[in-house]
């Protein structure tokens, strides 16, 4: 299987406060999908991800989907198949926007 | 679409002097941007060369993974400073011109140079749509149209109206070169170059995904916005960009002005330039005069 690349154009940081917020809201059994925890910038545009995008994002570098997937299986309480289709799709639109690759 | 509100700028716009009449510690300064993890710094050599200090700042600042811009004068650009630069390459190194004459004298080839910074003043601005035109025959990459700098207490400069829709005319023509990125940060001048594409920024992004150091390590919401909220001789980068004093005024600009209230544009202008609107009617609620 292809292993994920990050495009090294992207500059992207995590944001420390929002993921605070966010744990917490969790662990409170809330939801947190509305909070921007992770911000990716190139070409002067901006992107801001939610946690479980956070979370994939910064496994995109050397890793497989299927390795993603079973590694977010053990940190977020969610049926494996709505975490394959979550994750498949949201590497989808990261692929075309280029921010990431297959090697 | 607007950009969400952040808790700390991404982008750092930096004015460094060669000999600054106060002297700011440049290094010290570089820490605290690494520190707030910002993603883009933007720094503009106002001088005739560049101090030492600027290629350590550039080398720490690409190690700690952050973007570099670097803006000289195109007419301090030599092969030397190329060199000079290749030990730590910024992202990008932009040539500032004042005039398109200017790039004729230039090694604009250089593959060390990404572009052009091209600050608009009432002498210049009727040259835009021949600049853009040339940049795209070219295939030069990068076309950037800076804020004004306005901490020395300049006059702010606009567009006239009949401007924009002169300047979206001469363009109307032209498809730019695909590779070509232009980066306007004024409203307006973003709607005389790209009429049918809304504005990227939404709303006025001073003090939430930028802040701006003058050459003296005076920190402000944006170069356009000349209101001081701190100073980086007495407190810390992180201190000032979580600081009350920008959170309040973020507040501000969050909000409408009033005189915009019932205008139809509003939705779309969100108040146009409010460092602008604030210099010329000494007001939050004043109006971006180039709206009028
Ligand atoms: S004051 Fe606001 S709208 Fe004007 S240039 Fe600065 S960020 Fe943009």
């Amino acid at each position: 299987m292809k292993r994920i690349q990050r495009n090294p154009d992207i500059l992207w940081r995590e944001e420390d406060d929002a993921v605070e917020e966010a744990n917490s809201l969790l662990e409170s059994g809330g939801a947190a999908d509305e909070i921007g925890t992770a911000i990716l910038f190139s070409d002067g545009t901006m992107v801001t991800l939610n946690i479980l995008g956070t979370e994939i994002w910064k496994r995109c570098e050397g890793m497989t989907v299927d390795e993603i997937i079973a590694e977010l299986l053990q940190e977020f309480d969610v049926e494996e198949p709505v975490l394959r289709s979550d994750v498949a799709a949201f590497l989808n639109e990261l692929e075309e926007k280029r921010y990431i690759k297959y090697v | 679409m607007s950009l969400p509100e952040l808790s700390t700028p991404i982008r750092i716009y930096w004015d460094i002097t060669p000999v600054p009449l106060v002297h700011a510690d440049h290094l010290k300064i570089a820490e605290y941007i690494i520190a707030l993890k910002i993603l883009n710094l933007d720094i503009a050599v106002t001088g005739e060369s560049i101090p030492d200090s600027c290629f350590t700042i550039i080398k720490k600042c690409s190690e700690a993974r952050i973007g570099i811009t670097l803006t000289v004068s195109a007419a301090f650009f030599t092969k030397l400073l190329a060199e000079s630069l290749s030990t730590a390459p910024p992202k990008e190194l932009l040539l500032e011109i004042t005039s398109i004459e200017e790039i004729f004298s230039l090694d604009y080839t250089h593959p060390a140079v990404s572009g052009f910074s091209f600050p608009i003043n009432e002498n210049n601005w009727k040259q835009i749509p021949d600049l853009i035109h040339f940049v795209s025959e070219k295939g030069i990459k990068r076309l950037v149209f800076p804020m004004q700098r306005l901490y020395s207490g300049e006059h702010p400069f606009h567009l006239p109206a009949q401007g924009i829709v002169s300047i979206s005319d001469a363009l109307s023509s032209l498809s730019p070169a695909p590779l070509l990125q232009i980066t306007a940060h004024d409203p307006f001048v973003w709607r005389a170059i790209f009429p049918n594409t809304p504005f990227p920024n939404g709303r006025c992004q001073a003090a939430n995904t930028m802040l701006y150091i003058d050459p003296k390590g005076v920190v402000y919401p944006c170069p356009v916005m000349p209101v001081p909220i701190g100073d980086l001789q007495i407190t810390t980068l992180k201190e000032i960009a979580k600081g009350v004093i920008k959170r309040e005024l973020r507040a501000k600009l969050l909000k409408l002005p009033a005189d915009c209230i019932g205008c139809e544009m509003a939705e779309s202008c969100k108040g146009g330039c409010r460092g602008r609107g604030e210099i010329i009617s000494g007001s939050w609620d004043g109006i971006d005069p180039a709206c009028k």
